[in-house]
């Protein structure tokens, strides 16, 4: 059963020649893990952007199951996490009747030790440790489906390697679906069973990870393959 | 702790003395000055400092320390006012002018675009015509031209957070527009508004002084420093000694709020005063 879906979704910006999104259409099953992957500019994080409703189709439209609770995780924790926050008050935010153990719970799914963080500002802690805490923040309200744009693009090595951890770690723990957007197959490989391949607002490949990263049908998916390995 | 991190340094500290003792002298002022206001003495005009007078007198014959004394309390009045009600409807224009409506936002861009090309002194004029000069037209005229300064100034970095994903996300999760702009975009931009409404205030005694000598400002029976300064000015090339009381004080107050705004922008915020974040800055990240 799909809790999410895009039908045949076209987006146009005022003053460009060529559509964002062009006949989109994908959906995400209950449970399942779902990466969407494509260079620069292909439309990933505009079809994340109308589907949690951020931006209006041009046509088409965006099924959401009921009921389905969505967490969202932007790509850069910097600019995704008020500075002039706590870690504590971030993860509470906008969800009645969190108290400290759920903090403590949504932190410790994610690695992170609510003693040492709770109460330290985002400048005081490394790009992982932020981009965890905002992993913690989309997890406290107990979703159903989590989002993520490019989770793992703004942070080192390290910290990619931790933000990797904790997402398989959550996605092998809670009951919830994932779409993530990414441009890094290998990371695509680890985080999703399923994989949408974008180019230039189009859908040109989707089908399971292993299937698609071993047998691309596509060019285009052959040489994102290709570029990966390089 | 604000005020601990505050008294730590010398800018800190010794703006804030001057400003308690000025507030001090300002209430004694209301209970005790060394003469009545309306005290002279014509046969002691332009009399040099003495035991008598400490700081002389003035042309009138009175009390110069006895004007100064009063005048701290309508200076300060006058300050404290200016700086609440530049706050008040500065951030007000601020909150109005990043609207989550685009409507709102653009009528009142526009409102504050046009207003701003305004003189404090044609406001000045505009609310003194009907009731004549008093502190009060004085208040509102500073207060009305620094709080669209103040809104010109901080409406870009207010913009700025009102774009960001923490603002994002907040409206996500459902948090009002009141919420979001009191908890998420006024904080980025205290910084800003400190120092704009410490500079107003500052500049607030600088403008009463200039409003009072155009005979716009506080009236003529009531003592402020703008008062003493513009009374002593007309013989200045005379009696030069009898504006050096008024103008030091006008000069030192002007420059301990300057320094005052800047040291409260640092020590208010967490992002520069590490006592705030509970001194844990310096532990190993990961």
């Amino acid at each position: 059963m799909s809790i999410l879906s895009l039908n045949h979704v076209t987006k146009r910006y005022r003053g460009s020649a060529l559509p964002a999104l062009d006949d989109v259409s994908f959906s995400v099953g209950d449970g399942e893990h779902v990466a969407i992957v494509g260079e620069s500019g292909s439309g990933k994080t505009t079809s994340l952007n109308i589907a949690l409703g951020f931006d209006v189709p041009s046509s088409g439209d965006v099924q959401v199951a009921e009921p389905t609770t969505t967490g969202l995780v932007f790509q850069n924790p910097a600019a995704s996490l008020d500075p002039r926050w706590r870690v504590e008050r971030i993860v509470r935010e906008g969800v009645p009747g969190v108290g400290e153990a759920d903090v403590r719970a949504a932190l410790e799914a994610v690695s992170l030790d609510y003693d040492e963080l709770a109460q330290r500002y985002i400048s005081d802690i490394s790009g992982g440790q932020a981009q965890r805490v905002a992993i913690a923040r989309a997890l406290v309200s107990h979703p159903t489906l989590l989002v993520a744009d490019e989770p793992v693009s703004a942070v080192d090595v390290l910290g990619k390697k931790h933000i990797i951890e904790s997402l398989r770690s959550v996605q092998n723990e809670r009951s919830l679906a994932s779409l993530i957007v990414l441009h890094d197959l290998g990371v695509a490989q680890q985080l999703s069973e399923r994989i949408i391949v974008m180019q230039a607002g189009r859908v040109v490949e989707d089908g399971a990870t292993a299937e698609v990263l071993a047998h691309p049908q596509h060019r285009y998916t052959a040489q994102l393959i290709d570029a990966a390995r390089w | 702790m604000i005020l601990r991190s505050l008294i730590r340094r010398w800018d800190g500290l010794l703006p804030l003395i001057f400003v308690v003792l000025w507030a001090l002298v300002g209430l004694v002022s209301l209970l005790w000055t060394p003469y009545a206001l309306t005290d002279t003495d014509g046969y002691s005009v332009w009399a040099a400092p003495s035991a008598a007078h400490v700081l002389g007198t003035d042309g009138a014959g009175a009390d110069i320390a006895t004007w100064l004394m009063a005048g701290s309390a309508t200076e300060f009045a006058i300050v404290v006012a200016v700086i609440a009600l530049t706050a008040v409807l500065g951030v007000g224009g601020v909150a109005l002018s990043v609207a989550h409506s685009a409507r709102v936002r653009s009528v009142s861009v526009l409102v504050i675009d046009a207003l701003i090309s305004i003189p404090t002194v044609v406001i000045a004029l505009i609310l003194a015509a009907p009731a004549g000069a008093s502190v009060l037209a004085v208040i509102l005229a500073c207060s009305i031209v620094y709080a669209l300064n103040l809104m010109r100034v901080v409406r870009p970095a207010a913009a700025a957070a009102a774009r960001s994903q923490y603002v994002v996300y907040a409206r996500y999760k459902g948090v009002s527009e009141w919420r979001i702009f009191v908890q998420h975009i006024l904080p980025q931009v205290m910084p800003s508004v400190i120092i704009t409404v410490s500079h107003s205030a500052a500049t607030a005694i600088l403008a009463e002084s200039g409003l009072t000598y155009l005979g716009i400002g506080v009236p003529a029976h009531v003592a402020s420093w703008g008062q003493s300064l513009a009374t002593a000015a007309r013989f200045v090339t005379l009696h030069p000694a009898t504006a050096i009381w008024p103008g030091l004080l006008i000069t030192v107050a002007v420059i301990a709020l300057n320094i005052l705004g800047d040291a409260v922008r640092e020590c208010a915020d967490p992002l520069t005063n590490p006592l705030l974040r509970g001194d844990r800055t310096q532990e190993v990240k990961n």
